[in-house]
This record gives structure tokens, sequence and C-alpha cells, in this order.
């Protein structure tokens, strides 16, 4: 885990104290709060080097980063069940594998 | 193969600041890799596209470049953190950003798989074929023996009352031991029956005496034929049901069609001259009220 501090000094020409506070303020990034200071885990650093792609190299403005972020954590949460669902599926018979993927590739069956 | 910043942007060897920019911007938010977690390419066209810009957008270095004196690989690579995003919130620790979008339901996820994560790619071992098959046979059910485009021999069952674009299994006769066929089906039309779900419709030409008087006659089935009674006076569109003739408990409907003899002569000019003088009649009233 990193500090504020350490992190403003990785990313030191990207990124100033006040934008980063002003990214945890609207919740695009959620570091663990302890002890009345941030801290960074790896999952915030690359979700910061995300956020600032979107806004500095894309130019997203506040509005939109609020609609791209929160469809992109829709996005990822939809992508973890599926690989759980997959985890569990692969963990049945070939026979019951073979159903389900039949039971996907049928278009509107039964009705 | 030297690789080359103006060709990877799209843009000419001319291009403006402001181009390049425009140019970079539009790729970069097609190909982050963030963006785009099911395409595994993204990440290295992202990394390439954050290359050319990183050395079209430095003027000392684009001049290099266009000097030759350097080579699109021989700058300091875009400075990306080993890890994305998208490694991060596909693993555990991701669940921390997750969010709901309104109602989840069980359903959502299988219906994510489609677009998804490569769960729904058939496994090499399975066949997919895709069979034509009479009318009769999908609606009564038949056994067929067919020789497969691949030149497999398969035994088909075809069950009864199969409807259009369904799929049958073959368990065992993939391309492997191990893998499956499975066989789409599409029905031929008949040249006679038309069906509807589980009903049969037909429609069955009646002379005009048949009509007048009423008739026994036999009517063809998916079945074979049956025996129906004309009522006297059925009309062209008369429909009668017979129960239980259509796809397993379904029934089929018998559409009436009045069919004139080829010649109207003199006997029959005759004989309907003399009755309409005295029992005329207008099957258009109801349609005149109506106007």
């Amino acid at each position: 885990m990193k500090t504020i501090e350490e992190v403003l000094d990785m990313l030191e020409a990207r990124i100033d104290r006040q934008t980063l506070e002003d990214y945890i303020n609207r919740q695009w990034l959620r570091p663990i709060s302890q002890d009345e200071g941030w801290y960074f885990e790896e999952i915030d650093i690359a979700r910061l080097h995300l956020v600032c792609h979107l806004t500095q190299d894309i130019e997203v403005n506040d509005e939109g980063m609020d609609v791209v972020l929160s469809l992109l954590d829709q996005l990822y949460k939809i992508r973890a069940h599926t690989q759980k669902l997959h985890q569990a599926i692969t963990k049945q018979s070939p026979e019951l594998q073979a159903e389900i993927r039949m039971m996907m590739s049928v278009e509107d069956s039964n009705k | 193969m030297a690789k080359n910043p103006y060709e990877i942007l799209g843009v000419k060897k001319d291009a403006s600041e402001a181009d390049i920019k425009v140019a970079y911007r539009k790729l970069a938010r097609k190909h982050h890799p963030d963006l785009n977690p099911s395409d595994k390419s993204a990440g290295e066209k992202f990394k390439e596209i954050n290359t050319a810009n990183a050395l079209l957008s430095d003027k000392e270095k684009r001049a290099a470049f266009d000097r030759g004196e350097i080579d699109m690989e021989g700058q300091p690579q875009y400075r990306q953190q080993q890890q994305t995003y998208r490694d991060f919130a596909d693993g555990p620790q991701g669940s921390r950003y997750h969010t709901n979008g309104g109602d989840f339901n069980f359903e959502d996820i299988f219906s994510a798989f489609s677009g998804g994560a490569g769960f729904n790619r058939p496994p090499a071992a399975d066949a997919y074929y895709s069979l034509e098959v009479d009318f009769l046979d999908a609606a009564i059910g038949a056994k067929k023996r067919v020789t497969m485009p691949d030149r497999k021999t398969l035994d088909i069952n075809i069950p009864e009352g199969i409807e259009e674009g369904q799929k049958l299994r073959l368990k065992g006769k993939g391309t492997q031991p191990n893998g499956d066929a499975y066989i789409t089906v599409q029905i031929r039309p008949h040249p006679i029956f038309s069906r509807k779900g589980k009903d049969i419709t037909i429609e069955l030409p009646i002379s005009l005496p048949e009509s007048v008087l009423g008739a026994k006659i036999q009517v063809p089935t998916i079945h074979g034929l049956v025996k129906a009674t004309i009522p006297k006076g059925a009309s062209s569109g008369t429909t009668f049901r017979l129960k239980g003739k259509g796809i397993k408990s379904g029934d089929q409907y018998v559409k009436l069609k009045l069919v004139m003899p080829k010649e109207i002569d003199a006997d029959l000019e005759e004989a309907i001259g003399k009755w309409s003088q005295t029992h005329a009649y207008n099957p258009r009233m109801d349609m005149e009220k109506a106007l």
C-alpha cells in the first residue's frame, strides 16, 4: 500500500495533490481510508492511470467521467460474474456443459 | 519490420500537431485496453498508438525521425504501467469498484456470455450441420440416414413436430469421439399442407355440385386420407376442422375453395339462368350496408 505522497511522487508529471483529492471526492477513486490518511493499493494506482488517461489524454469532462466510470464498473462486475459462472460450469459434467452450450446457442426456443 | 508512426496514427507526413492530436485521441478511445476488456489485442495496439504519438507530438523527435536518424522503436517507450486497470478489475480486488446497474438477475449473466469471455466458443470436437427435412418428416417424425457435406453419414432421428430452426444433438458424433454433432433443422415447404404450430391447414377444391348438394369426400391429411362431409351449400372460404389430424394433438383446418367447371356449357347456363329468374340474391348486401 502506498500513501498519497508516494502516489503523487510516482505520477508527479501527471497529477497534482488537489486534482487527486478531487478524484477521491468524486468517488472516481476509492482508496482505503485509515488514520486520517489515504492508502492506495495496486488497483487504485492502476485506476488512477486510467482516470488520468481519460481526463487528460482523451479529455473526457467531469460529467462524462461519471458516466464512463459507472459503465465500466458495471461491465467489470458482469465480467466477474461471468467468469465465476464459467468456472462453475466447467466443473459440471461434459454432458451438462454441452447441454448448456446448446441451450445458449438456441435462439428463442420453445416460444 | 520497421513501424511507421504516421501509418499507425493514420495521418499524413505533413500532418499538423492538431491533426496528430485528434487522430491519437480517436484511436486511443477505441483501443484503450481498459475500455475493451474482451479484446486481447487492444493492449498491444494501444501501446503502439501511444509510442507513435509520443514520437510525433515531440517536435525534436519527430524531426529526427523524419530525417531518418531514429526509428520508432528506438525511442523511449510510452511509460505504461506494467499492469493495466483491467488486470486488477478482473481480479479479486476488482470487486471494490464493481457497481450494479439497476436490477441484476441471473438471466443477465447468461446473456452476458454471448458477447463475452470465450465460453461460448464451441470446442473443436463438436460438429455443426444444417439439414433440410421434408415437411411430412418434420410433422410426423422420421428416421433418416444422411450424408453430410464432410462425407460423414449420420443416422438422424427426426422427432415428431420438430420446428424450423430447432437443433438436434447427436451425442458422440462430432469431429472427435468426445464431441457431439449439432444439426439445425430447416423444413422444406409442402405443396398442399402448411403449418402453424401444431395445426395444419390446407385449401381443398370442391366442385359446383359438391358445393350445392353437399358431398362425402376424401381429405388428405399428414396422417393419410380421411373421410369428411361437405355440408350442402358450402362456399369458398368455408373452413372446417378435423380434430386430432394435425401434428401430435393438433388439428387440421380445411378451407374450401369452390372451383367452377372449366367450360360453362349450354346446360349449365340454362339451368342457372332459369333458376336465377326466381331466386335472385345479393351476396354483397352486408358489404353495401357497411359503406
